[in-house]
Order: C-alpha cells, then sequence, then structure tokens
C-alpha cells in the first residue's frame, strides 16, 4: 500500500483546496510535513483517519467541528459550500480514491449556514484499467479500522504515557492490534456460534432409549402383530370350519333321524338352537336400539346446532327436488350403462348420453336420498327439544333397553346350557353302530357349539388385540425414532466438535506462530535503531521487554528505549500486515492452498503515518531514528513541529526526503517567524495565544 | 531501504492440514461459519449469534442425514 495524494478543502484550519503529494517511491520515501502548535499538525494526523474511517484519534479536540469556520461565514445565502478530505493510495496494483465530505448552505442572512450529513465515496481502477465503486467494507478490507491508531500514530504522547508508567495501556493496545493483525475476533465468534450450537441447539438428548429398550420393544410388537394375525387367520377361517362342522352334524342328524328315542331330542335342540339364532337376533336389535337412543340422547346434549345446520341443508335438497329424487339414478345408471334405446325405441346418441351422465352427476343415490327424506322428517323432533336437555323418556329407553339386553343374555346362556345338556343326554340308539354314531354325533355337536363360542370370543378379543398391536407399533416407532434422532444428533455434535478443535487450534498455531513473527519484526525494527545490544521479547500474552541480548535478561530501559519499542511495534505490524491480511483474506474462502509459504516482505509493508515522532526521544535516537527510519519502511509520512527539524536534515542531506510541506498560518492575529530549510529562511506565522483561531496554507517546501 | 524476504513462523501449510484433515461435512462447516462471520463483520449481536447457532445445528443435521 502507498499513500500518493491527499486533498483537503475547509478541513479544520485549512481554509479552502489544499494537496499534499506524497513521496514514497525508490529510496526517496519520506514525506515531510513541518508546523508549529497550533498550526494543524493534528487535524493533518486526523485527515487520514477521517478520510479513511469516519474516525479521529483520541486526543483530537472538538471532533464533529471539521467544517473550516471562515469557509463557513463566507458562505453566501442561497450557497453551498463544501468541506472534503480526500486520498489516493496504491494498493495491490489497484488504484483507490476515497472521499468524505459535509456541505453547508445558508439559507438566511441573519442564520448561520446549515451543516449536512457526512457523505463517504470511493472508487477502485483494477489493474485492467476498470473503475468501479466501493464501500467502506472494502476499505476496511484494506486497512482494518483497528489498526489505525498504528499507521496514524500520535507519538506525542508515547513518553508522556511512559513517564506515567502507563506501559500496561500500552500493551494493551498492542495485543489488541495483534487481535485485529491475525483477525482473532472472526475465530472467536465462529467458536462462539459452534458453542451455542452445541450447547442450546444440538444438546444430547436425556433417556435416549438403549439398544435393548429398542430390541424389547421390537419383540413386543412382533408378538402383538403375531397375536393379531392369528386371531384373524383364525376369525376368517371359523365360518368355513364351523359350515362344516354343520354339515357334519346335519349328516349324522340325518343317521339318527332313524332312531325314535333321538327323534325327540332332535327336534327339541333344534328349536333350542332356532331360540338361540332367534335370541340372537334380538340382543343384536335391542343393542342396536340402543345405540340409536345414546346417539339422540348425545346429538340432543352436543349437537343440537349440527342438526338445525343439517335440516337447513336438507331443506334446500327438499326444495331442488333431490330428496326424493325426481329422476331415479338406478334407471339413469341403467341406461348409460347398457346404452339402452330410449322408449320411443330410438337409440341414444353420443349428445344424449353426455346429457344423461349430466343429469346423473347431479342426481343422488336413491337410498342416499331416502335416508335424507326420513332423516329430514326426524331432525324436528330432536331439534324442537327444548331445554337441550336428554328427554327422561329417551333416558328411560336406553336403561330399559339395556336391561331387555341383560335379560336376553341371560337367556340366550340358559338355552346354550339347556341345548348342551341335551347333547349330553342322548339316549343311546339301538341300531346299526348305534353307540358310535351317537359319540360322533354328540363330539360334533359339541365341537360346533365350541366353534362358535370361539367365533364370539374372537370377534370381541380382535378390536383389543389390534389396539395393543397399534400401541405396540407406536412405541416402538418413538423409540427408534428417538434413537435414530439421539443417533443423528451425535453424528452432528461429532462434525460440529471438531469444527469447534480445528478453530482453536487454529487460533492457538496463529496466535503462537504470530508471537514469534512480531517479536521478530519488532526486533528488525528495534535493533537497528537502539544503539545498545538491546532486543525485544515477547511473552506468550503478547507483553513485550526489553533484554539485554548477551545476558538475556530484562534491562531497565529508558523512556526513549521504550518509545523505540513501541516504534518497532507500529513497523511490524505494517510489514506483517500484507501477508497476515492475505492469509486471513483466503483461509475462509477454503483457497488456503494458494497461500503457501508467508513471508515477511518489508518492500510492501504498510505506509505510517507519525505525527511528532521525535518527541518522545533525546538527541541522540532521535538522530539515529532518522538515519534508520527510510530503510525500515517503504513510505513513512513524518509531521514535526519546527524545533525537530534538526532531526530531517540527516535525511534530507542522504535524499531521503522526496516530498515536504509548511503548514503556514494565515491570520493577522499571529506572531511571525521564520522557518531555516536547506540553509533558507521562510517566512510563516504562529498563532498567538488566545486570539481568535487562524486558518492555514500549506505550502511546499523543494526537496533534493 | 530493506527489502529482506524472511520465511515467517506463521505457515499456512499447517493450517490448511488441519482443515483438509477434517471430515469433507465438517470443512463445509468450517468454510460456511467463517464466511458468515466475515460477511456479518466481527461485532455480532446475540441476536445474530443465535441465529447462526440454529442456522449451523440445522446444517450440520442436514449433513449426517
Amino acid at each position: 500500500m502507498r499513500f500518493v495524494r491527499m486533498e483537503l478543502n475547509n478541513w479544520r484550519s485549512f481554509l479552502g483546496l489544499h494537496q499534499i503529494e506524497f513521496a514514497g517511491w525508490d529510496s526517496c520515501n519520506v514525506t515531510v510535513l513541518v508546523g508549529q502548535n497550533g498550526a494543524g499538525k493534528t487535524a493533518l494526523l486526523n485527515a487520514f483517519t477521517w478520510v479513511l474511517f469516519g474516525e479521529t484519534t483520541a486526543g483530537f479536540r472538538r471532533p464533529d467541528d471539521l467544517f473550516n469556520h471562515t469557509a463557513l461565514s463566507l458562505i453566501k445565502v442561497g450557497t453551498v459550500d463544501k468541506m472534503f478530505v480526500k486520498i489516493c493510495f496504491d494498493h495491490e496494483g489497484e488504484q483507490y480514491v476515497v472521499t468524505r465530505s459535509i456541505s453547508a448552505e445558508r439559507a438566511h442572512n441573519h442564520e448561520p449556514p446549515t451543516v449536512g450529513p457526512t457523505k463517504f465515496s470511493a472508487t477502485v481502477r483494477n489493474k485492467t484499467g476498470v473503475t468501479e465503486a466501493v464501500d467502506q467494507e472494502k476499505i476496511n478490507a484494506v486497512l482494518p479500522p483497528g489498526l489505525h491508531p498504528f499507521f496514524f500514530f500520535p507519538a506525542e504522547n508515547i513518553g508522556k504515557d511512559i513517564d506515567q508508567n502507563d506501559a500496561a495501556s500500552i500493551r494493551a493496545s498492542m495485543s489488541r492490534a495483534i487481535d485485529v493483525l491475525l483477525d482473532i475476533e472472526r475465530y472467536d465468534n465462529a467458536l462462539k456460534i459452534i458453542s451455542k450450537t452445541l450447547t442450546k441447539h444440538l444438546k444430547t438428548p436425556k433417556n435416549t432409549p438403549k439398544d435393548a429398550t429398542i430390541m424389547a420393544a421390537e419383540e413386543e410388537m412382533n408378538d402383538a402383530r403375531e397375536r393379531w394375525e392369528s386371531t384373524e387367520q383364525r376369525k376368517k377361517k371359523l365360518p368355513g370350519i364351523i359350515e362344516k362342522a354343520q354339515r357334519a352334524v346335519d349328516k349324522l342328524n340325518q343317521a339318527l333321524e332313524e332312531s325314535d328315542a333321538h327323534r325327540g331330542a332332535v327336534e327339541e335342540m333344534n328349536k333350542v338352537k332356532d331360540e338361540i339364532y332367534r335370541e340372537n337376533d334380538n340382543i343384536e336389535r335391542i343393542r342396536d336400539g340402543q345405540v340409536l337412543a345414546i346417539n339422540s340422547a348425545c346429538g340432543i346434549v352436543f349437537g343440537k346446532e349440527i342438526f338445525v345446520d343439517a335440516k337447513a341443508a336438507l331443506d334446500v335438497a327438499h326444495k331442488e327436488g333431490k330428496i326424493p329424487p325426481k329422476v331415479s339414478s338406478g334407471l339413469l345408471d341403467e341406461l348409460i350403462d347398457v346404452r339402452q334405446k330410449c322408449i320411443c325405441g330410438r337409440e341414444l346418441g353420443k349428445c344424449e348420453l353426455g346429457e344423461l351422465k349430466s343429469l346423473r352427476s347431479i342426481t343422488l343415490e336413491d337410498s342416499i336420498a331416502e335416508i335424507a327424506s326420513d332423516l329430514r322428517g326426524r331432525l324436528p323432533l330432536l331439534i324442537e327439544t327444548d331445554d337441550g336437555s336428554v328427554d327422561k323418556s329417551v333416558a328411560n329407553e336406553i336403561l330399559e333397553l339395556d336391561k331387555e339386553a341383560n335379560d336376553a343374555e341371560r337367556r340366550l346362556l340358559a338355552l346354550k346350557q339347556r341345548l348342551k345338556k341335551l347333547i349330553d343326554d342322548q339316549p343311546e340308539i339301538s341300531h346299526g353302530d348305534p353307540g358310535k354314531t351317537r359319540e360322533a354325533w354328540q363330539q360334533q355337536e359339541k365341537r360346533l357349539l365350541r366353534l362358535q363360542e370361539e367365533l364370539t370370543d374372537i370377534s370381541k378379543e380382535l378390536p383389543d388385540l389390534e389396539l395393543a398391536k397399534r400401541n405396540a407399533e407406536k412405541k416402538y416407532g418413538a423409540a427408534l425414532n428417538r434413537q435414530t434422532k439421539t443417533k443423528a444428533i451425535g453424528e452432528a455434535r461429532g462434525l460440529l466438535t471438531s469444527v469447534e478443535e480445528t478453530l482453536s487450534k487454529i487460533q492457538e498455531i496463529v496466535r503462537t506462530c504470530a508471537r514469534k513473527d512480531v517479536e521478530r519484526a519488532m526486533n528488525d525494527f528495534y535493533t537497528p535503531l537502539l544503539l545498545k545490544n538491546y532486543c525485544v521479547r515477547l511473552t506468550d500474552d503478547f507483553r513485550y521487554e526489553i533484554v539485554d541480548e548477551s545476558t538475556s535478561r530484562t534491562v531497565g530501559a529508558s523512556s526513549s528505549e521504550v518509545a523505540l519499542a513501541t516504534f518497532a511495534f507500529v513497523g511490524a505490524i505494517a510489514a506483517l500486515m500484507p501477508s497476515y491480511a492475505r492469509l486471513e483474506r483466503l483461509l475462509p474462502a477454503g483457497d488456503g492452498k494458494s497461500v503457501g509459504s508467508l513471508r515477511a516482505d518489508k518492500a510492501n509493508a504498510y505506509p505510517v503515518v507519525l505525527d511528532a515522532p521525535y518527541s518522545p526521544f533525546g538527541k541522540e535516537y532521535g538522530d539515529q531514528f532518522s538515519k534508520v527510519l527510510p530503510d525500515l519502511l517503504p513510505q513513512s509520512v513524518l509531521i514535526v513541529r519546527e524545533d525537530q527539524l534538526e532531526y530531517i536534515n540527516s535525511m534530507i542531506d542522504d535524499t531521503r526526503v522526496g516530498s515536504a510541506y509548511v503548514l503556514q498560518l494565515q491570520t493577522g492575529s499571529a506572531e511571525s517567524k521564520e522557518l531555516v530549510w536547506q540553509n533558507k529562511k521562510y517566512g510563516y506565522v504562529i498563532n498567538i495565544e488566545g486570539q481568535v483561531a487562524s486558518h492555514t496554507k500549506i505550502t511546499p517546501l523543494p526537496v533534493g | 531501504m530493506s527489502t529482506k524476504n524472511e520465511e515467517m513462523a506463521l505457515d499456512a501449510e499447517s493450517i490448511i492440514k488441519l482443515i483438509s484433515d477434517m471430515q469433507p461435512q465438517a470443512q463445509n462447516l468450517f468454510q460456511s461459519v467463517l464466511k458468515d462471520v466475515l460477511d456479518r463483520g466481527n461485532e455480532l449481536s446475540e441476536v445474530t449469534v443465535e441465529e447462526l447457532a440454529k442456522k449451523y445445528a440445522a446444517k450440520a443435521l442436514k449433513l449426517v442425514g
């Protein structure tokens, strides 16, 4: 990254348009900006942070008062003026132009101008010459906002902080800078998301059924199925078996009828059997009546409105002639199905057949129409029950029917017992092989009775077996589902846990390696700056210590030496930024392979803007700093006071300064001063304390 | 000005190996979660964390299902 040019228009004390061209190519890579206190040096440093990030440095006074006051006062009624900062820089072969501006407009003569909102615009011209607009995110990706305190470094306060033993806050800000440099927060956030997923949304379910439980449920289900299936099969087979048994009994009866003694008994038995059949029918009829009565009672209690709706619907159907049907559905079906000829004997054509089908589609089935008609007749009785309670007669009817059914069942039982006794008490038959025939007949009759009882029992048992089967299936399905779900959750947790572990390991690698890289990069800067055999050692928590290389022991460094270590850190960040940014951009996209080995490439290190860099040093280190700085960073911008110019002279002599400017105050309420630059005097003014703020002009100074 | 190129301690290869050692489904989740964080910026609200946590629970279940 290289700064190319900056334009300031009505920015703070800089009235009108000013332009700074930055040095930064080949060895002539230092830009010097000279100005006295109050001339706008800090405003110039903040012009960088404001245009790039919309932010100002911590010590910048009146950060909301950015529009030059004189420019504001000169705005005429109905006109607009603009304050802006524009910076042009190159990065990875692309040319960026970033502008941030504020407009002001005066509506009335007696009122101050209205200052508008801050506007941001940026463009990038890529390697193929295409220019496109970009947003703040793109700028942040080039230069992370979290690092701007280091790239735009207000050095004036370093010494003060160190004198106040505020090294802890410096260390803390260094640690934060490393986190930003490595984008550690991204890993933290990814870990936070994964952790929440595991602890809240993918918890291992409690009471997960074990394999044994699943197997037991499966066994239970299979048993229930088997019981139901075998009973169902038996129920299907029994009528056939009963029929065969009945035929066998009939055949034996025929043989036994020859015996008079037996005939009487058979006749009586047949009577009893007839009675049994009748009683069965009777019981069925009574129970049906009970169901109807109960339904009727329920309808009165719970469904009066339904009856009303039903009656209304049936009334409509009646009105339309659907109940009873005006046309017989049966007749229509017959006409359509067999294509009968009509009454006049003519065969039905396609058109007539279509009409018949259309008529059939709106004609109710005769039986349905009949039921509907009957229902329509009975519904008013149900609806007219005034209080909605069950009529006493209906309740009595239910009770009476129940009593009647119980009596009938008792009678049935008695009949069956009587039949059994008749079979048992059969006298011996006197001709043929009477004993054998009678025994066979008795057995067949008993068998028939057993089979009929079995059918009755099975019919009663079957619904319970089916219910038991369904419950067992449900239980097994639920247990299996729970186990399958638990298994899936376990596997999903396994995937996320491996992501969590990898993220943690990467974070650890990045931190450990970064500690080594930052330490080495700091020493690359620190060793040439120091006049002693000291080096910097970074602890695991990124606390730095100054160590005597010959003894490897921590030394009590001077404030200048500690300040230089801070500069070394700034340089290290600038040097490592391109490589780390490359790694961080490529890894999440899964394009890590193109990263390969990372190299600390000082030639591509980021530029650094230093405000009052000589303030923390004595003369010895000031000279040394000037001597080595152009070699340490590919581009640096130094904003210095006039009394610090002595340190710049060596850089000027070595032709390392490629660009220089003086910040000149431009009002009468100022004191005239002279600036000596390359043995020539340049007049300028400084603001008199307590006077109204002046405005500043940026004037280029000759270099080379 | 020095233009010395030095091999850095931070080795992309070791990180790439860690990633490639994961199962393909885990790699999918890894890249997706880092991209989501990158797209949303580092200042994630609790609501966003919750929303992404739900997303990754569903995504992980879908990957194993």
